[in-house]
């Protein structure tokens, strides 16, 4: 669950076109930011509803760090006021399905970043977010053996030797 | 096997397997030494064996929990099981894997759930990546699979043949799938009983078997509530009647012979399907019909309409069809026969034809393509783009087709068909042809029914007999002739022209009046209403010729590396 503070009218400018909110980051970094901006978020969208019931201005405190919270910010702004499509990835179609290519370079970081992206945009309910760095992910590992993508990932093989054969006993892989 | 394990800090820390076997496996080899010394019995023997079986599943225990540890296991499930969806797009099970051994195939997808133990949970707890069957993988594999798709529909495509244990696994599961698809090589016979049995959860059937098959008496057991999508092929004792079509949305037929089809019913199984937005018709038309049914089939929902078939077929049915005016229709109609022939099927079915498109494609857009195609000696065939708001008409001519005796034919079929295709609202006309058997007073005709023409391409001989056309309309003493009727003369025949292109058109070894002749219709244009563009690709014309046009036409696009300049 978020923690929510509450923060004097003069944190937070509420007036005007649209109104600002106040994210506060793991490493304590207050981040101002247009409500516009995170709307593509559903779990800020849900606190914010919540504010307006109480008519209290509040702070977001999120548990990424500032630098997590900027590139989700930075998502948000690229893509404000359009609308994207959920990336249900039932509904794509078979074969290759290319992450968007501003999302690709949006995207061109290292695995760990990758991952504490996807991670706070879970969190933040951000869907065509997860939707991009899942697709990032897959096409990281695409082609590999299971041993490449241990490497890649970071996992150890966790098996007993029966287990690794196969999911089944009664299949060969 | 009580022993306290000492610290691991120490080895861990200085890394150094000396101080891990001293500090750890010393002391377990003494516990146990201390309870028997020495001791050869099988009970002792067997309790080291459960020693060191314990300590390999704690060292994998270990490794698991430190997998749990890692980055991308701190993602929840429901993240992992979405890169598991997109990468299972991406990695389909079953390709050959050339490179490591011929006869060994990629598991695609499932290589995933061989990662680690957390992985193969979210790849085995997500069964809808299970339910899309390969076959590629074996019997074993594919039983596997069906069993972890829990109760996700299946989705099951065979491409080449259907072995006997594959028919099995389809006859048994049949009621779980939701897709089911057999390719054109694939002979449907080992599962023949079953498709007469109920299917509740099938979505799409694809049955393209070449071999002719002979339909079940209860197809389906006359019980698919969702099918939505059925194709099948080359199928005797179809069930015209069943209900299993009132909730289609797409349809398609391919080369089902006259023997297998009446139009009765066709337009009875057309006529349940008040749901469908897809139809496609593959030499699949009735081409007799004995007793005409009074029946006109109404698809409201239709969006989409191919077919390839003869004329004879075509004539029987589209005066049957009622369909949105808004539905793209893309018709490929063919004829093979001799030239007396196809003059009186052409006579019977341009009318027939015409007056479907008038009635069913009257709005903008909705006619995508049409391809008239006559092959053998009479070829015509593309009549292309029709679309009526904005009609574009493009016949596109196959060269080298016709028989040298015919020469003349196509041209006058064309005709034909321009004649009763084209209308007052058709603004594009576009013509490539290598025939020539043109003349100036089929362009005439053309040009008289169509006054809205706004942009008119030609190309080769129908181009330069395009050109001596617009020299004759723009003659003070042309009034028309006998073809053009009620036609206005003058340059009135197409007093919309904005844009004129010609390709390989010789204006040198034209007669000699031509082009001064063209020339001049261009400059009567402009008297009134100038030419916006003339566009003259592989043209032949003297570099004066161009300059004398630009003074009569806006914009004139010709290089001065046009094949053959002077």
């Amino acid at each position: 669950m978020p923690t929510i503070v509450s923060v004097d009218d003069s944190t937070v400018p509420g007036e005007g076109s649209s109104r600002l909110l106040l994210l506060v980051s793991s490493d304590n970094k207050h981040i101002v930011v247009e409500e516009d901006i995170m709307s593509r978020s559903r779990f800020i969208s849900k606190q914010v509803e919540g504010f307006e019931a109480t008519s209290q201005r509040h702070a977001i405190l999120l548990p990424f760090s500032s630098f997590v919270l900027n590139k989700v910010i930075e998502y948000c702004s690229h893509y404000r006021g359009y609308y994207l499509l959920e990336d249900d990835p039932d509904a794509a179609p078979p074969g290759r399905s290319p992450v968007r290519e501003w999302d690709q370079e949006f995207l061109d970081v290292d695995r760990n970043m990758l991952l504490r992206i996807i991670k706070a945009a879970h969190y933040l309910e951000i869907k065509s977010l997860v939707g991009s760095c899942a697709r990032a992910i897959a096409d990281m590992i695409r082609g590999k053996t299971t041993e490449e993508m241990r490497e890649i990932l970071g996992v150890e093989n966790d098996f007993t030797p029966e287990e690794e054969h196969s999911p089944s006993s009664k299949c060969t892989g | 096997m009580t022993a306290m394990l000492p610290s691991t800090s120490t080895w861990v820390d200085n890394k150094d397997a000396t101080l891990f076997w001293d500090g750890a496996i010393r002391a377990r080899i003494a516990h146990c030494e201390s309870t028997a010394p020495q001791s050869t019995s099988a009970d002792d023997l067997q309790a080291l064996e459960d020693e060191a079986s314990a300590m390999k599943l704690a060292v994998f225990s270990l490794l698991e929990h430190r997998n749990s540890r890692v980055p991308i296991n701190r993602l929840p499930v429901e993240v992992l099981a979405r890169i598991f969806a997109f990468y299972a797009k991406i990695d389909i099970p079953g390709a050959m894997m050339r490179a490591v051994s011929p006869r060994r195939r990629s598991l695609g997808w499932i290589t995933m759930t061989f990662v680690c133990r957390r992985w193969r949970q979210v790849g085995f707890d997500y069964a809808t990546l299970w339910s899309t069957v390969k076959f590629a993988l074996g019997r074993e594999w594919a039983k596997e699979m069906i069993s972890r798709a829990k109760s996700v529909p299946l989705d099951i495509l065979v491409v080449n043949t259907l072995s006997d244990w594959q028919a099995d696994l389809i006859t048994e599961n049949i009621r779980c799938i939701g897709v089911l698809r057999l390719g054109e090589d694939v002979s449907v016979d080992p599962i023949m009983d079953v498709l007469s049995t109920p299917v509740p959860l099938l979505k799409v059937l694809r049955i393209e078997s070449r071999d002719t098959m002979d339909c079940p008496a209860n197809f389906l057991g006359d019980y698919a509530p969702n099918l939505h999508t059925l194709s099948v092929r080359n199928m005797s004792n179809f069930p015209w009647l069943s209900s299993i079509f009132r909730n289609l949305i797409s349809f398609r037929l391919t080369d089902f012979s006259s023997s297998l089809l009446s139009l009765k019913g066709l337009l009875s199984a057309l006529n349940s399907m008040v749901r469908l937005e897809r139809l496609m018709l593959q030499t699949s038309l009735p081409r007799y019909s004995r007793n005409e049914p009074d029946l006109t089939v109404k698809l409201p929902r239709l969006t989409y309409f191919e077919g390839r078939d003869d004329m004879h077929g075509w004539a029987n049915l589209l005066g049957h069809l009622d369909i949105p005016a808004t539905a793209s229709i893309n018709l490929t109609i063919s004829y093979h026969g001799t030239e007396p022939q196809v003059n009186a099927s052409f006579d019977s079915f341009i009318p027939t034809l015409a007056a479907f498109l008038r009635a069913h494609a009257t709005s903008a857009e909705s006619m995508s393509r049409l391809s008239l195609g006559a092959h053998i000696l009479f070829a015509i065939s593309a009549a292309r783009g029709i679309r009526p708001d904005k009609t574009c008409i493009h016949l596109n001519f196959q060269p080298n087709i016709w028989n040298a005796r015919e020469r003349g034919s196509p041209s006058i079929l064309a005709a034909r068909v321009l004649a009763a295709l084209s209308s007052e609202h058709s603004k594009d006309l576009s013509v490539k042809s290598k025939d020539t058997g043109w003349s100036p007073s089929l362009w005439l005709d053309i040009m008289a029914r169509a006054p809205e023409l706004q942009t008119v391409s030609a190309e080769g001989q129908a181009a330069e007999m395009l050109c001596v056309a617009l020299r004759m309309s723009a003659d003070p003493e042309f009034r028309g002739g006998a073809n053009l009727g009620d036609a206005q003369p003058s340059v009135t025949l197409l007093p919309a022209l904005q844009q004129l292109s010609l390709r390989g058109v010789d204006f040198t070894t034209m007669a000699t009046a031509e082009y001064p002749s063209f020339q001049s219709y261009l400059a009567t244009r402009a008297k009134g209403e100038m030419l916006q563009k003339l566009v003259l690709r592989e043209c032949k014309i003297r570099g004066e010729w161009v300059d004398e046009l630009r003074r009569v036409v806006c914009d004139v696009q010709w290089k001065e590396s046009s094949v053959g300049e002077q």
